[in-house]
């Protein structure tokens, strides 16, 4: 027999909107209290059956403050911001800024990512960008295969598009002071923020 | 007729082909585009996560030098830099506190806002159109082409404006019918490729790939023309992925663009179509 644990009570008044839910509705401006779980998002959602969480779950989990829950899903790394979940929404809850914000502070609270690669991917690119002002794209593939150990995989789809002159070998840097200028900008900015 | 070009980082690399048939394109047209010298990349599909903030900053930082240009209007083709420049546009509108602490990080106050289009919003214009149609030098009219416009062009709508229906759009199938090529109607104009999992998760832009192609291939089509580097890549070298698993296609992906330029009477050895990873040289010979 399986034991039935307590089921945790949830302060779900109406109107009611968790520290979690509030902290995301201040920094990224979308209010998940709007959601009433009709689960057209999930519906139109590529990537719904990949998720640890569908978009629906994910958005009343928010709502619930289940915070550590939500962080330790696979779902935001996996959206990859087509909108469709955004576009459809009856309430316009803008559930794919959620996703953002998800990732915002899961990267910021140093959470160990449920898709490693894709994680990874994204903080290869953005560290490439900032070095060469551009996206060099034959190194981030070389540089996620070196940290993934996914060498084999990628470096067929990596071949193939060197073979094809889609990559180039060589990066090309381009207004790249300006850029790492920009960086510095926002991530001060963010601290203060973050503090305020 | 001037417009700035955002001629971005994947037009420079995996989309080579798709910044030269749009040359020859504009070209023919007499449009003038010019490349902002300062140009950074956009953030893209990576910024987002990281830092909502840079995501931001990035377009606004390049609008700013196309502003200081003096042009009001930029071209934006790769469908990603363009929902971002959307995107950014909004917000940026959106929020009194953010307006003003992005003009001080980008160091520019926009007196007006510069006009982000993307080249579908420019083509069909009723004046390109028939200037379009009056420049066709080749019968391409046994092409019957199914359109697709992926998602970051059209969704949020309410953010990208995108000057068509968001669930149904037409833009690109009356662009190909001008210079005289079939399109079909089909059921998936505006689903998701899977985008930038490319890489990191093969197997669900590949499931995502094959639904597309499916239903191409359901209502007849003999290739399929896009207006988005990501779209061309994931759904041009699947395919080969795709046929291992046993599911044949052999569907060209042209860009939209290409397949004007060839109606244009441009030479296919002044196009790129060596580039793509289904032979799609095939197709056309089948015709003329
Ligand atoms: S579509 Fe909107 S209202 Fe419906 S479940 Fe999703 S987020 Fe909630
Ligand atoms: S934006 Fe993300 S969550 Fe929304 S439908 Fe697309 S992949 Fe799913």
């Amino acid at each position: 027999m399986t034991e039935v644990t307590a089921i945790p009570e949830y302060y779900l008044t109406p109107g009611h909107i968790s520290e979690f839910a509030s902290n995301i509705k201040a920094m990224h401006g979308v209010d998940a209290n709007m959601c009433f779980q009709c689960s057209k998002c999930t519906s139109g959602c590529p990537l719904a059956e990949f998720m640890d969480m569908t978009p629906t779950q994910v958005i009343h989990a928010v709502r619930l403050g289940l915070k550590d829950v939500v962080l330790n899903t696979n779902t935001y790394w996996l959206c990859v911001a087509c909108g469709t979940c955004t576009g459809r929404c009856p309430q316009e809850t803008g559930l794919l800024k959620i996703m953002d914000a998800l990732a915002n502070i899961a990267i910021r609270e140093g959470i160990t990512p449920r898709e490693p690669a894709i994680a990874e991917f994204y903080k290869t690119g953005l560290s490439n960008i900032k070095r060469f002002g551009m996206m060099y794209e034959a190194g981030v593939a070389g540089m996620l295969s070196l940290k993934t150990g996914t060498l084999g995989r990628d470096m067929g789809m990596g071949v193939r598009m060197l073979q094809k002159g889609k990559l180039d070998l060589v990066p090309h840097f381009q207004n790249s002071g300006e850029m790492k200028k920009l960086f510095k900008k926002v991530a001060k900015k963010e601290q203060e923020m973050a503090g305020s | 007729m001037k417009y700035a070009y955002y001629n971005s980082c994947s037009l420079r690399s995996t989309g080579k082909e798709y910044n030269n048939s749009l040359q020859h394109v504009f070209k023919a047209l007499d449009i003038e585009l010019e490349e902002p010298k300062n140009w950074i990349c956009c953030g893209s599909t990576l910024a987002h996560n990281a830092s909502v903030l840079l995501a931001d900053i990035l377009p606004l930082k390049n609008l700013a030098e196309i502003d200081k240009m003096g042009l009001k209007e930029v071209m934006v083709p790769c469908t990603a830099c363009y929902n971002r420049f959307k995107i950014a546009q909004s917000e940026e509108k959106g929020d009194l506190r953010l307006e003003h602490e992005i003009e001080a990080i980008i160091e520019h106050k926009f007196e007006r806002p510069v006009s982000v289009l993307h080249p579908l919003e420019i083509l069909a214009s009723e004046e390109n159109l028939a200037r379009l149609k009056s420049l066709v030098k080749r019968d391409l009219s046994h092409l019957k082409v199914v359109s697709y416009y992926g998602c970051l062009l059209v969704r949020p709508h309410k953010e990208t404006g995108f000057k068509d229906n968001p669930e149904y759009p037409v833009t690109m199938d009356r662009i190909l019918n001008a210079v005289g090529i079939q399109t079909l109607d089909w059921s998936h104009k505006v689903e998701c490729c899977g985008g930038s999992l490319a890489i990191t998760r093969p197997d669900a832009v590949m499931k995502l790939t094959s639904k597309i192609l499916d239903d191409a291939m359901a209502v007849g089509a003999v290739a399929v023309a896009v207006p988005c580097t990501f779209c061309q890549l994931n759904l041009d070298i699947r395919q080969e992925d795709l046929a291992k698993q046993g599911k044949v296609y052999d569907m060209p992906v042209y860009y939209f663009t290409e397949l004007i330029a060839l109606a244009l009477g441009v030479p296919e050895k002044d196009l790129m179509l060596g580039k793509h990873f289904v032979e799609s040289e095939k197709v056309l010979a089948r015709t003329t």
